[in-house]
């Protein structure tokens, strides 16, 4: 019942947020939003199907690309974004191949040159995407009505987020989901069960792929303007910190994650105050701070933020330390 | 018609023989033992026979097919289901989720249905969870289907796997070294556990085994392996008895 109060508590915030927030924090929520779109996507593969990609920035950039471009040409927001996610998912079914053959460290390296040659094209292919120059991006228009208003775009991010979790919840529970954790933990057996680990990691790799475009969609009207080094290996690694972040195989972890990659950026602001005026001015704060965070999860909480969350949640019920709970996937584990 | 027959293997991994000319048949409802000391060949043979390891030379028929070039996953959409010598069970899963695996030739929704949660993917569902509990309480795994595979111990964590290989209804069922690592007593559950999956109409079996007393108890037929080659087969007792066989486990 605990958790139904809990739940209910949290949807009841999330659709007050207009009435509690100022403009700035309900962008910033919007944001939050939209990485959960996007980590959902990326956790499905990463978490829960044992796939790693370095190029996720470049399906966000698909994405983005896709919305500004269909939207430029008169395109309906529906039609527009759902053409972001399938475009999107169609590459991740690309660069999927290379993950039939390869694995690790391999794999991450031939997503990581996918990143190099998405923005390549965003920023050579002017005569569509303006290259270099970027593009502006309106608003969305959705059956007609503007979204102008900050809290109108919220609602339309919160809506999409929840939809996103909803699905990844969904898939978890179904055949497909277990199939997809069956590879991760153990792929030979996996195998000889039935399972088509080809078809699968396809498939994780197009869903994944899918998730990130149409968040690359909302984030192209979040931040009104795009250009090719907006979707650099940077921001790969800020999505993977995410979801590393946020713990690795927990649904809860993808919430976890774009909260703390949010929240991040702002606390830095409110801290340059406070430090001494020589390391305040310091260019890179952000990536290493983020470095610091990844470094310190893997050390010491390898299920991130879901899992101390988890072990304080049960202390406070029992006021003890946590008993055999579901463990989250770690990394270090796998079946080789 | 056999369900499964071997004929002519042979599998070199470099320059060693693993498997050289191997060839037998498992008929429908018969239970065989594949015997031999460590190195004999055979695993080897379950792996070629499941399709994880491509033989270099011979066929493997199941039910009259040919499935030698198959990839793995088709010939278990077939009916042929397995254990590993080690388990190998999913152990970021609950047992239930574990043998949910197992039903996936069984799987009847698609991928977009299943992101979807439609109705049709719910219901599925509970009759899939029904059935895999049939297969756990069938061997006794009822109380223990929703605990991590992970916190269990050895001697269940076998029977778990068992389970998840029944749950598939295979017609022809593998088991790799069904007894390792287990204790006297685990060992004899195992075997009436086995028993009575053949009791109740059961898939065909081959079964890797190095407990002899296990193999007379269980086997219609054993098939000796020394050094990739089948140097006996028959009923058990004759097999134990046979002077290749006992100069292959002396070390002659």
């Amino acid at each position: 019942m605990a958790r139904t109060a809990l739940a209910v508590a949290a949807a009841a915030l999330l659709l007050a947020a207009p009435l509690l927030l100022a403009e700035y924090s309900l962008a910033q929520l919007s944001f939050i939003c939209i990485y959960v779109v996007a980590g959902a996507g990326l956790m499905l593969l990463v978490g829960y199907t044992g796939q790693i990609s370095l190029g996720h920035a470049a399906f966000l950039g698909v994405g983005a690309y896709t919305e500004a471009i269909a939207q430029a040409r008169g395109l309906p927001f529906p039609v527009s974004a759902a053409a972001s996610g399938l475009l999107a998912a169609g590459c991740g079914a690309l660069v999927g191949l290379p993950a039939l053959r390869l694995k690790g460290i391999y794999l991450a390296i031939a997503t990581l040159a996918f990143g190099f040659i998405a923005v390549e094209v965003f920023a050579r292919w002017e005569a569509l995407t303006g290259g270099n120059a970027g593009m502006a991006v309106a608003p969305v228009v959705l059956f007609g009505h503007r979204l102008g208003e900050e809290w109108e775009f919220y609602y339309l991010c919160l809506a999409v987020a929840v939809g996103a979790m909803f699905a990844l919840a969904n898939l978890l529970r179904s055949p497909t989901g277990r199939a997809l954790t069956a590879i991760r933990d153990a792929e030979i057996p996996a195998r000889s069960l039935g399972i088509d680990a080809a078809h699968y990691k396809t498939v994780a790799f197009a869903l994944s792929a899918g998730a990130t475009g149409i968040a690359g969609a909302l984030y192209a009207h979040r931040i009104g303007f795009i250009s090719p080094e907006a979707f650099d290996i940077l921001l790969s690694i800020e999505l993977l910190t995410m979801i590393l972040v946020g713990g690795l195989g927990s649904a809860a972890g993808v919430v976890f994650g774009a909260a703390f990659l949010i929240a991040v950026p702002q606390a830095l602001i409110l801290a340059r105050e406070l430090l001494p005026e020589g390391i305040a001015r310091q260019s890179g704060l952000q990536p290493a701070l983020f470095g610091l965070v990844l470094v310190l999860t893997v050390l010491f909480e390898p299920e991130g933020l879901n899992g101390l969350w988890l072990r304080l949640r049960s202390r406070a019920r029992r006021g003890g330390a946590a008993p055999g709970r579901r463990r989250a996937y770690r990394k270090s584990e796998r079946t080789p | 018609m056999s369900m499964l027959a071997v004929e002519s293997l042979c599998i070199a991994f470099g320059g060693i023989r693993a498997v050289a000319d191997v060839g037998f048949e498992v008929g429908e409802g018969e239970l065989c033992a594949l015997i031999g000391p460590n190195g004999a060949g055979k695993s080897t043979v379950l792996n070629a026979v499941s399709g994880l390891v491509r033989p270099d030379a011979g066929r493997v028929l199941f039910a009259g097919r040919d499935l030698t070039r198959t990839p793995a996953h088709r010939i278990a959409a077939l009916g042929l289901a397995r254990t590993f010598q080690n388990i190998a069970l999913f152990d970021h899963a609950s047992v239930i989720e574990n043998v949910l695996v197992g039903r996936h030739r069984h799987r009847r929704s698609g991928v977009v249905a299943d992101l979807l949660g439609l109705p049709a993917v719910k219901r599925a569902e509970r009759d899939e969870r029904d059935r895999a509990r049939a297969a756990l309480d069938s061997l006794g795994l009822g109380p223990q289907a929703e605990r991590m595979v992970a916190e269990l111990p050895w001697g269940l964590r076998k029977r778990v796997e068992l389970a998840r290989a029944l749950a598939s209804e295979p017609r022809l069922l593998l088991l790799d070294e069904p007894s390792a690592g287990l204790s006297d007593e685990e060992r004899a559950d195992m075997a009436t556990a086995i028993e009575r999956i053949r009791a109740t109409g059961g898939p065909a079996m081959l079964l890797v085994e190095h407990d002899m007393g296990m193999v007379s108890r269980l086997a219609d037929r054993a098939i000796a392996l020394d050094r990739g080659r089948v140097i006996a087969q028959g009923p058990p007792q004759a097999v134990r008895k046979d002077p290749a066989v006992i100069e292959a486990w002396l070390g002659g």
